[in-house]
């Protein structure tokens, strides 16, 4: 008799099961494009059988798992800082690149270049007023040339700073969703650890997304909450609560750019700057705070060099007209925003005459066609007066470019190499996660098939019932 | 190994990316001719370039130098070679007055004619060049030599108002010339018996024409001033050929300077510019590529699932 029954619950058991894999095989096709989605595979195994039961005990479902590679996933969640922090610095250096573009012979070395060539023109012809004039307009075209620099330069600590501000807004939210799905996930898997697959998913999910805003670590608790650490240690979130990110920033070249965080739960707010190395906010950072802030820095000190060795030549010279003692760019008492002050004296603004291309007063000592101070400032252009005395003025500038050439250059090619393999990783992930339409396809003709077969067992088992109780 | 449906999506969008991004690397070379656009592209190469258009600059500005300092050389020689001309005309006249059958009166006109050729050499002392004058030292806006006045009898014959400064100008890399020479070195020498004061010579020839004084035992007679009129010669043809040694340094220097230019351009050239042949091959080949990811991903996206098929 027992035979007869374990028949019909052994029916019952694959009813059971078949329609648990058809409903996860419908819920792998229905999540096929959800971003971080793992296919779920419901685990089963024959029941244990006791004493010296016949036929078995039957199947049962044990749980469902999401096929997952831990390994993987860690490999993602680096790879999409790595590139995060390639990507906040790409932007802005290609801009400054585009700024500071002097390959098309165009630009701040052509003028440099332009107006120290104009003093050896004048020292061809001293009493030449065109050519005094002529000087006058190429000094006007450095001092516009670094004006825009500077301000492009401050414009884009802008734009960087504001983007940084967006992406801590961002990088706010996924602390909030990650804080609130440790809670529903610590509530969910009270009954058993590491069972609320979809909230695991999207948790990972949200967690790579944030180490592509900044380099985080996180570790798992024994209730499923994970904690997440920034660098320094500092935690941002801490179980069920999240911690605020602001940014403080006076937009000045001059000073730097600072991370605030409330820390998680209320209260303290502490400066984590230092602890945001990587990702895309890290890479922001680094603009911010090194590049172009060393970019407008070197641009002032190659402005206020200008402006102090062409005066302590030009103070001691005589004009056409006998004028001494007058500056050719108004002085500037530090390097600090010299590339946004910098302009012309207004003695030369007045009058070309009083632009020093004589040694001694032309008027009554040498006479007009004295070049001789005009030859001393045409060869500043050669003279080390950059960078330690080791460099011109135009070689320093050369090299500032030179320097941005090779970080885009960098930049580029590793955010090319970095996307590659965060792509091949992602393939990767997709091979063991992903859903695979056919293979959903024909795992439902089987669960179907052997749902079939089952009911089918349990008609049989029915019929033998009725046979057993019609005799 | 496992394909998941997404992976096909995936791996076409990855290199559609891949391949636009090749796309508008290769159509920017060929639409601008160059390979190098922004530093980044070849940060080395941008250097370099960056470097040489410098130079280019500056050898085109040394060449401006060179230009206007050898129209300057080829006046200042001119008019040496007039005054050289000028002795020897003053010569000429000065023998002609010898000949003892002249009556006073020939030799008057003689002396009359000598006048006209010291004031034609006071013209040619104040020779103007750029509305500047060629031998007044930095002092280019004074008129450098004026006879004095009771010229030919006055003693000194003219005074020089310009001083002697030379300007110094720049026309290759390290290389300084003397862009002038100083008039009074020229045309009065330094106050020695062995330099010439050529005034003063077309002043005393002029006087012992008038006088009569033709005679070799005559004390600064004509044959004592044929002498000087040597040494003025000598003088003036040392300047001559000063100026003329002078054009063919600038000459030499110049065509070096040509041939760096030509170099350099060639040189940014070859740093900046694309193989025409290679670029077009590369539009060629990126293109084919994408029309093939193109192509193969709409046939490969459109195959239908097993799910197609299940009834």
């Amino acid at each position: 008799m027992s035979g007869t029954f374990s028949i019909l619950s052994r029916g019952l058991d694959g009813v059971h099961v078949n329609l648990r894999r058809m409903g996860a095989t419908a819920n792998n096709i229905a999540n096929i494009n959800t971003q971080g989605y793992s296919r779920q595979r419901v685990e089963v195994q024959a029941r244990q059988t006791y004493g010296n039961e016949t036929g078995g005990g039957g199947v049962e479902v044990i749980g469902v798992r999401n096929t997952v590679n831990k390994f993987l996933e860690l490999q993602l969640f680096t790879l999409a800082n790595n590139k995060g922090t390639l990507e906040g610095r790409q932007g802005s250096v290609s801009i400054l690149e585009e700024t500071f573009n002097e390959a098309q012979g165009m630009g701040l070395s052509k003028s440099l270049a332009d107006f120290f060539n104009g003093f050896k023109d004048l020292g061809t012809d001293p009493t030449n007023l065109a050519m005094r004039t002529t000087i006058r307009e190429r000094a006007r075209n450095v001092i516009n040339d670094l004006h825009s620099k500077s301000s492009q330069l401050s414009g884009m600590l802008k734009t960087v700073s504001q983007e940084m501000g967006t992406r801590l807004e961002t990088a706010n939210a996924y602390l909030t969703e990650i804080a609130s799905l440790n809670r529903s996930i610590a509530q969910q898997e009270l009954g058993g650890q590491g069972t609320a697959f979809e909230l695991r998913d999207r948790r990972t999910l949200v967690l790579s997304q944030l180490s592509g805003e900044m380099n985080v670590n996180f570790y798992e608790s024994d209730n499923g909450m994970v904690n997440v650490y920034l660098a320094n240690g500092v935690q941002a979130v801490t179980g069920g609560n999240a911690g605020t990110f602001a940014l403080v920033d006076t937009l000045s070249p001059a000073s730097t750019a600072t991370v605030n965080l409330t820390i998680p739960g209320g209260g303290a707010t502490i400066d984590v700057t230092s602890g945001i190395t990587g990702g895309c906010v890290g890479g922001n950072l680094i603009e911010r705070n090194t590049h172009i802030y060393s970019m407008a820095t070197k641009l002032d000190t190659l402005a206020y060099t200008l402006v102090t060795e062409v005066n302590n030549l030009h103070f001691n010279g005589y004009g056409l007209n006998g004028a001494t003692h007058n500056n050719f760019f108004a002085t500037l008492g530090s390097s600090t925003d010299a590339a946004r002050l910098i302009d012309l004296d207004a003695s030369i603004t007045a009058d070309v005459r009083n632009i020093a291309a004589a040694q001694q007063d032309p008027t009554s000592v040498s006479g007009p066609s004295d070049n001789r101070n005009a030859i001393a400032l045409s060869g500043l252009v050669n003279s080390k007066v950059m960078n330690g005395n080791s460099e011109t003025m135009t070689e320093y500038y050369r090299n500032m470019i030179g320097e941005l050439g090779v970080t885009a250059n960098s930049i580029r090619n590793e955010l090319d190499a970095k996307t590659r393999l965060f792509d091949a990783t992602q393939q990767q992930r997709e091979a063991v996660s992903g859903v695979n339409m056919d293979e959903e396809g024909a795992d439902l003709i089987r669960f179907q098939r052997a749902f079939e077969a089952s009911v089918r067992l349990m008609q049989v088992g029915s019929e033998l019932l009725d046979t057993i109780i019609k005799l | 190994m496992r394909i998941s449906s997404n992976f096909g999506f995936l791996i076409f969008s990855t290199n559609l990316r891949k391949q636009q991004d090749d796309m508008a690397r290769v159509y920017e070379q060929v639409s601008t001719g160059k390979r190098v656009n922004r530093p980044s592209d070849d940060p080395i190469a941008a250097r370099r370039i960056m470097a040489s258009r410098e130079d280019i600059a500056n050898i085109e500005q040394y060449q401006r130098n060179g230009t206007r300092l050898g129209n300057q050389l080829k006046m200042t020689e001119s008019t040496l070679q007039n005054v050289t001309d000028l002795l020897h005309t003053l010569k000429e006249k000065a023998i002609a007055a010898c000949n003892g059958t002249l009556t006073p009166e020939a030799r008057g006109h003689i002396a009359d004619e000598i006048h006209q050729l010291g004031l034609t050499l006071e013209t040619l002392s104040n020779t103007e060049f750029e509305g500047k004058y060629l031998f007044s030292g930095f002092k280019t806006d004074t008129k450098p030599f004026a006879l004095a006045a009771g010229y030919p009898s006055a003693d000194p014959a003219a005074t020089y108002s310009g001083d002697d400064s030379v300007m110094q100008v720049e026309v290759g890399p390290g290389s300084v010339m003397e862009w002038n020479i100083p008039g009074r070195a020229v045309f009065q020498g330094d106050g020695t018996p062995a330099t010439a004061d050529l005034f003063q010579i077309f002043a005393d020839t002029e006087a012992a024409v008038r006088a009569g004084l033709v005679k070799t035992t005559d004390v600064n007679g004509v044959p004592d001033q044929l002498n000087k009129i040597k040494l003025g010669e000598d003088q003036i043809s040392s300047y001559v050929s000063l100026a003329g040694a002078r054009a063919n340094r600038l000459d030499s220097l110049t065509g070096t300077l040509e041939q760096n230019g030509i170099t350099l351009q060639d040189f940014v050239e070859s740093l900046e510019a694309i193989d025409p042949a290679q670029s077009i091959t590369d539009m060629k080949r990126v293109q084919t590529a994408y029309q093939a990811l193109i192509g193969s991903a709409s046939q490969i996206l459109q195959l239908p699932s097993l799910l197609n098929f299940l009834k």
